[in-house]
């Protein structure tokens, strides 16, 4: 099984390379040293260490097992070497992917510092689209799929002008609100009331829909206008 | 219409918009070809270069955006800016495999990584960064993936191409 740190695969390595004179022992005072000195306590490198080890371990037992038996006496260095090989070869092929995975972390970092400008709905206003017009788009696509069902189901008491009013209340109240706070539970008439709401606030201006980065989440904000502004 | 002035407007637009745009989209607004707005978007990016800009224009996967250059993130997070949740080694390895070795199966990815990747590629699958590409033909059909476009733009690649040779990561490689 292959390592998930540059130092275990050296470590692993090594003992492959002298397996008959292999310390098992002494590779684990390393590795406790190893972890020792830099602090590195993840789960995951030290379970995949743990792997390896376990595969010297049969490594060297089949090696000293098959060195006793006189008729057999090559085949612990069969093992070794068939072993050997397909375990360097395996090293050998994820050091390569560990590597490019490092070129992607640094391309990552690098990616994660060059911003560019911040989502902004009012850059791309819907026009003259009221909520009910995009109600109508919505029935106008559900009505042409062929065998679903279209039917207004919208209760008077919870209409997209009566999630607006609770929306300008929270950004009134709290300045902003993640967007997920308002979908809690919500059905999914619900959920496409809240959307439709949130737009029309947006189109009218009274908030900004931000969204910092790939996969971050989406926050509301109070538009704030600047006195005498007419946009 | 002239070069410099197609130059400038091609900086307006990746400066009003909040996502990378095509150089078709570019072309249809500025109305011209799309390889005069290749060649503007790069004239702009050299003056920017030229000039020692904080701002740079990026080339990711056929698109062009304007975006602050990262020596100087630090400031811009003094705005507010934060940056993003950097991805998991696991999940930066799983990527890097189906990267290089795509279309790929999960079982692949887990003979060389050695450990199930399931959970990782239910979330790359999420992010959009890899998706399924076919089913290869072995028992089973099990699914392919590959990687997408949001992948390239994630890392900041004009394609996949960018990405060095596999063997630069060898011992030998580093050596050369």
């Amino acid at each position: 099984m292959p390592l998930s740190l540059e130092a275990l695969l050296e470590l692993a390595d090594r003992a492959r390379a002298d397996l008959e004179n292999a310390q098992i022992g002494e590779i684990v005072r390393e590795f406790i040293r190893f972890i020792g000195e830099s602090g590195l306590v993840e789960l995951e490198g030290a379970c995949k260490f743990l792997v390896v080890m376990a595969e010297l371990v049969l490594l060297k037992a089949q090696l000293l097992l098959g060195s006793r038996q006189e008729t057999e006496e090559n085949d612990g260095k069969r093992i070794l070497e068939a072993g050997g090989q397909e375990m360097a070869h395996r090293l050998d092929e994820y050091r390569l992917f560990r590597r490019a995975a490092e070129f992607l972390m640094a391309r990552e970092d690098e990616q994660l510092g060059a911003y560019p400008r911040p989502a902004c709905l009012q850059l791309w206003p819907p026009g003259d689209l009221s909520a009910e017009d995009l109600k109508n788009i919505l029935l106008g696509v559900l009505s042409r799929q062929k065998g679903m069902p279209v039917e207004e189901r919208v209760a008077p008491s919870n209409t997209v002008s009566s999630r607006m009013e609770v929306i300008r209340q929270i950004l009134d109240e709290e300045g902003e609100v993640a967007f997920e706070h308002l979908l809690g539970g919500a059905s999914a008439e619900d959920l496409i009331i809240v959307f439709l709401a949130v737009l029309e606030l947006a189109r009218l201006g009274e908030l900004v829909i931000v969204q910092q980065g790939h996969f971050g989440h989406i926050r509301l904000r109070r538009q704030v206008r600047w006195k005498g502004a007419s946009w | 219409m002239e070069r410099s002035e197609l130059v400038r407007i091609v900086e307006c637009l990746l400066f009003a918009s909040d996502e990378p745009l095509e150089p078709r989209f570019l072309a249809k607004v500025a109305g011209c070809s799309e390889r005069e707005v290749e060649e503007a978007a790069r004239t702009l990016s050299a003056l920017y270069e030229e000039y020692e800009h904080g701002l740079k224009v990026e080339e990711v996967a056929g698109s062009f955006r304007l975006v602050t250059r990262p020596e100087y993130a630090s400031y811009v997070e003094r705005l507010g800016r934060s940056r993003s949740p950097a991805l998991s080694v696991a999940a930066l390895e799983t990527l890097a495999i189906i990267a290089y070795r795509q279309p790929v199966t999960r079982a692949e990815i887990e003979a060389i990584r050695g450990v199930r990747v399931e959970g990782v590629l239910g979330s790359l699958l999420e992010k959009g960064l890899v998706r399924e590409v076919g089913r290869k033909d072995a028992p089973g059909k099990p699914i392919l993936y590959g990687t997408t476009k949001e992948f390239l733009a994630y890392f900041g690649l004009k394609s996949l191409s960018d990405l060095p040779d596999l063997n630069v990561f060898s011992a030998s490689g580093e050596d050369r």
